[in-house]
């Protein structure tokens, strides 16, 4: 097996199992990778320590007058900047961020300085003068946990625990475990072996020394980068031991240089945070390989008592271990360690009698901590030499004395846990063939064994527990269909990052298929509407009168865009599924369709969906479609028992809209002898909703072909006006952009052309648009009634501020009809709409100021809408996003409305759309009478 | 009592860098701290790990032992400096294809050390590589692909020279 690998641009699918490169190869080879020390911040100071020179001393106290005397020195901390009670650890929270009161180890941080250069800084820490009172030193765990030894910790009791270490004293944690009988065990062996074993402290040598850089903003809030094994950790460590709440603390990580355990708990960066608050800058710590060496952790000495006996058929029958580790001054990872390497003291052998014991000693030495391995090295030097030796005394082979004991599919490990993988008798085999064991030269005989060289086999097995300490990953999926995956699994060197991406490209095979309306382009669309109205007759919605044979004709094209709904709230739905009943919460404007189209999706009955209808942030039609609660339902049964809420960005839900559909109309008029109008004929394109919508919410009621769509026309084929002849036809197209409810529907474009067209014609005869109106709605007494209200109102005729102009629109829609005239100026080149004069009739009133709000708020919308509203799609992506691409009217540029109802004691009638249809045409008007631009597409785009 | 500062023209990478140096600062650190050539690592500081290796007049130098004050009439050349060089590209390429590095933090180092082997000795057996290469200290790998990778971009780049 050789350690080749392969760059890839992008990981293949089926990554898991190929030889990938690690990810971060291209920064590590050229020297661009940052490690902690290669960052540098603006203003940032450097940072100094002092050690302890006693293992054991009071702090009486400190003069710092010589080194804050150094210029450059810009901030000092010491214990004294700390609160007792602020301590940190993994296990016993028996840490401060530096020593306080007392130091515990030869080595320990004292004190720190930041200043401008890392020179001045450590030079001025050589001038902090610290006075100790020096104590005797518990040196060696043994004689530390005696009765009388110098007491490392004396508020032991008053140590939060995170579980029940049995600390006390020196004696910073004990664990014990058993199985099986021992005491009876011993009689059946046959061959007993017992043995103390030492092992050393081990630094852990990382090629790039600890360090850290905090940087402190306006608002108090600390950013920190360090070089660490746990980004959580650090984060709890820090505002353990200086207090802080962890919404002040971001902890990143940049590339470390190895780590082997020594980065897994903190090392300076409590102090280095505590040096940045103090000078109010950003502020980098690197530790000299000395301070490495001294101040952070190492490997726990071991000392470990062994004892292991055997039947004469080589079955391991007992085992006793006692373990004492050397914890040094700080519990650290300690009792974790300990209660490790206990749990794997066996090995992986079947040993039915167990007992396995140990305790951590608190010593004034440095901290002992994780290491590679953490505790399994040390006993499984014990133990891996025990197996050799019973199996030197029952005359057995290394291998086959393994082969028999070891565990096997099915076994447990001591305390029970079950073995998910075991490829041991595999590796075995591979290792005794791969190495030649059987050829191995023969044990030398001692005596003759002088200076010539000479080789040697041994044999050693080891298990360990994968994932011992846990963290979790998440997956998004952005906008852009880019996948970002976040871990907390620190990469040191090991290859994490680039394992867990193979993994993630492995599991999410996202496989992209063009939707036919792929390609679609609202540029392709206007051509092939208009192509159709010139060629197609289309559906005739109206007709009357008879076509006049001659006369002076006036046409003219109009056209609207697609139109997104930007309800200010995006779509939105949660949903749950307990025990089979699917619950859901849904801003919906069609309750029944989403608890049918939630059911579907969910594969369930109606009877076992609840839809719960929420507030609604803005509907405007939008939501009488079921999309977004079709999508978390989906999401919702692949999670049973957990409640999922799918919010769309703005992006997402601008881009997937159902529009208001692009229309184009070609308008004509015929006039008589006397120049009056005797024939308005009106045809336009585009596609129909209805169809479309019933597919989607109502399918049951969706048929086999388009019915013709009174929503295409609304608005066109009942006009009140008087003219003897009209016809009114729409071709309704299919271009494939989706296309829903918008306020007030076929009525919001339809408006636009006949209004905007009724005064073309009164230009054309000479009258003004009112009086124009006033003569063809002699038989729309009820109309005449609301446009004269709003004529009124508005002063219409009266001479206006120079540079100001009116227009009006009279619309009818949802039983109501309204009529605005719309006051409008030109400032800096741009339409500023001041004045709206809404008139509105709506049978019985039955709340005035809800008619008012609606008025008020129709008549934004439209104007929104009138001056910027349009979708572009390009390519199959909708161009405008987010608000800045598609504006809506704000504050400073919103008109005034004045609304005025027509008492009425008819039924009531809509209020929520009647606003929006007259706005566009009212504006378009005002625009033609202020500077002779007519207007005859939407968004209105004034030269 | 901070060493006082003045102001030295060193030539790295090829251009004339000015910088402000105290009489004791190391070669390192003003790579480092000035010029932000942050590709030579600080692991020991005491000449001992070989990650701040840098060439120097031809030579491949320990930077942390090197006075920036005695480096002002010498051509300095830093990994930031090679890496548009086929040669510093083929053992690039190598050490990615061999794994040759795992934290990276002894990668530079390592680098300068093998081009300079190159350089001057463009046929080298294993042995000579790990005896050229033993001044530069790693922790992760084993060594074992890191002289796989030199004995590979050796013999690339000695087949590109036989190539018409």
């Amino acid at each position: 097996m050789n350690t080749a690998t392969k760059q890839f641009d992008a990981l293949p699918e089926g990554a898991v199992g190929q030889s990938v490169t690690q990810l971060e190869s291209d920064e590590k080879l050229t020297g661009q990778a940052q490690y902690i020390a290669d960052m540098y911040r603006p203003g940032m100071l450097h940072g100094a320590l002092l050690q302890s020179p006693h293992a054991h001393a009071l702090i009486e106290g400190y003069d710092l007058s010589a080194a804050q005397a150094l210029p450059g020195v810009r901030a000092i901390v010491t214990g004294m900047d700390l609160e007792p009670a602020h301590r940190m650890g993994a296990f016993i929270k028996d840490e401060p961020a530096m020593a306080l009161d007392k130091v515990r180890y030869c080595g320990e941080i004292v004190a720190a300085v930041a200043a401008d250069t890392e020179a001045i800084a450590r030079q001025a820490a050589r001038l902090i003068k610290v006075f100790y009172q020096v104590l005797p030193a518990a040196l060696d765990p043994a004689s530390a946990l005696q009765e009388g030894a110098p007491l490392v910790h004396e508020n032991t009791d008053s140590y939060i625990k995170v579980f029940d270490a049995g600390t006390q004293g020196n004696l910073c944690s004990r664990t014990s475990m058993r199985e099986g009988d021992l005491e009876s065990a011993w009689a059946q062996c046959d061959v007993v072996v017992e043995q103390v074993y030492h092992t050393p402290g081990q630094a852990h040598v990382s090629l790039e020394p600890c360090g850290a850089l905090a940087e402190i903003d306006a608002a108090g809030r600390i950013t920190l980068w360090s070089a660490n094994q746990s980004v959580f950790r650090v984060q709890a460590n820090v505002c353990e031991a200086l207090g802080l709440p962890m919404t002040k603390l971001r902890c990143l990580t940049p590339r470390i240089g190895a780590g082997f355990g020594n980065k897994m708990e903190a090392h300076v960066q409590p102090v280095v945070v505590l040096l940045a608050m103090k000078a109010r800058k950003p502020v980098k710590l690197i530790l000299s390989r000395e301070e490495d060496f001294e101040t952070v952790r190492a490997r726990h000495p071991a000392t470990i008592r062994m004892k292991t006996g055997a039947r004469r058929d080589g079955t391991l029958i007992a085992r006793e271990t006692e373990l004492l580790l050397d914890g040094g001054a700080y519990g650290d990872d300690s009792p974790g360690v300990l209660g490790y390497a206990l749990l794997m003291n066996c090995g992986p052998y079947n040993i039915a009698h167990v007992h396995a014991h140990g305790r951590v000693a608190y010593t004034h030495k440095m901290r002992f901590g994780a290491f590679r391995g953490f505790g399994v090295p040390q006993v499984t030097f014990a133990s891996e030499q025990q197996i050799d030796a019973i199996a030197r005394e029952l005359d057995m082979d290394a291998f086959a004395i393994r082969r028999l004991n070891m565990k096997r599919d099915g076994d447990r490990w001591l305390g029970g846990q079950s073995i998910f993988s075991n490829g041991l008798a595999q590796c075995l085999d591979a290792v005794e063939q791969g190495s030649g064991w059987k050829h191995r030269p023969a044990q030398a005989d001692t005596k003759a064994a002088n200076s010539e060289s000479r080789t040697g086999m041994g044999l050693a097995i080891s298990a360990h527990i994968s994932g011992l300490l846990a963290t979790g990953a998440i997956v998004r999926m952005l906008e852009d269909g880019t996948l970002l995956l976040n871990t907390g699994a620190v990469d040191i060197g090991q290859g994490s990052n680039t394992a867990l991406a193979q993994m993630c490209a492995q599991a999410l095979q996202v496989q992209w298929t063009q939707r036919p309306q792929g390609a679609l382009d609202t540029r392709q669309a206007m051509d092939h509407i208009q192509a159709q109205l010139d060629k197609e007759d289309g559906y005739t919605f109206h007709e009357r009168g008879t076509v006049p044979t001659s006369g002076d004709t006036l046409s003219a094209s109009y056209s609207a865009p697609y139109l997104g709904h930007a309800t200010m709230e995006p779509m939105n739905c949660t949903a749950w599924l307990q025990d089979g009943k699917l619950s859901v919460w849904a801003p919906a404007q069609v309750p029944e369709a989403a608890r049918e189209a939630a059911a579907k999706a969910a594969g369930l009955s109606v009877s076992q969906v609840d839809i719960h209808i929420t507030l609604l942030g803005g509907g405007f039609g939008r939501r009488l479609e079921v999309d977004y609660v079709v999508l978390a339902a989906q999401v919702a049964m692949a999670l049973p028992g957990q409640p999922v809420q799918l919010t769309w960005s703005r992006e997402e839900d601008s881009g997937n809209d159902f529009f208001r559909p692009m229309h184009v109309a070609q308008l004509e008029a015929s006039h008589d002898g006397l120049g009056q109008v005797q024939s308005l004929q009106i045809k336009s394109a585009g596609d129909s909703i209805s169809p479309r919508w019933m597919e989607r919410v109502l399918p049951a009621f969706a048929g086999p072909f388009d019915a013709p769509d009174k929503t295409d026309s609304e608005g066109l084929f009942d006009l009140p006006y008087g003219f003897a002849h009209q016809k009114m036809a729409h071709v309704a197209t299919k271009v494939g952009i989706p296309v829903g409810f918008w306020r007030s529907v076929g009525h919001s474009h339809n408006a636009f052309f006949s209004e905007s067209f009724i005064d073309e014609l009164a230009a054309k005869a000479g009258t003004n648009p009112l009086a124009f109106r006033r003569q063809w709605l002699q038989d729309a007494p009820r109309h005449l009634a609301v446009l004269n209200l709003a004529a009124e109102k508005a002063q219409w005729g009266k001479t206006l501020p120079e540079g100001q102009a009116q227009g009006i629109a009279l619309h009818q829609s949802f039983g109501s009809i309204v009529a605005q005239v719309a006051r409008v100026s030109m400032e800096n080149g741009t339409l500023r709409v001041h004045d709206v004069f809404c008139a509105i009739d709506c049978g019985t009133v039955v709340n005035p100021a809800i008619v008012a709000q609606q008025m008020e708020g129709s008549v934004v919308f439209a104007l929104s809408a009138a001056l910027w509203g349009g979708v572009d799609i390009v390519q199959g992506e909708v161009q405008q996003r987010n608000f800045h691409q598609h504006p809506v009217l704000g504050m400073a540029h919103a008109p005034q409305v004045h609304t005025y109802i027509v008492p009425s004691e008819r039924t009531p009638t809509g209020v929520g759309e009647p606003g929006v249809p007259p706005l566009a045409p009212a504006v378009a008007n005002a625009v033609f009478a202020l500077n002779g631009q007519r207007l005859r597409s939407l968004p209105l785009k004034v030269a | 009592m901070s060493a006082p500062r003045q102001t030295l023209q060193l030539q790295v990478n090829g251009a004339e860098a000015e910088v402000r140096v105290g009489l004791h600062d190391s070669l390192l650190t003003v790579l480092r701290d000035q010029l932000q050539l942050t590709a030579a690592k600080r692991g020991c500081n005491q000449g001992v790990c070989g990650a701040c290796t840098v060439v120097r007049d031809g030579y491949t130098v320990r930077a942390c032992l090197s006075l920036a004050h005695g480096c002002t009439h010498a051509d300095i050349e830093t990994l930031e400096g090679l890496n548009q060089e086929a040669s510093m590209q083929a053992l690039q390429k190598a050490f990615a294809a061999e794994s040759a590095f795992q934290c990276g933090f002894c990668a530079p180092g390592m680098l300068i050390s093998a081009h300079a082997l190159l350089l001057h000795n463009p046929s080298p057996d294993a042995d000579q590589v790990r005896a050229a290469m033993s001044g530069n200290l790693c922790r992760c790998t084993g060594y074992a692909p890191i002289v796989v990778a030199v004995l590979q971009a050796a013999a690339h780049l000695r087949a590109q020279e036989l190539a018409p």
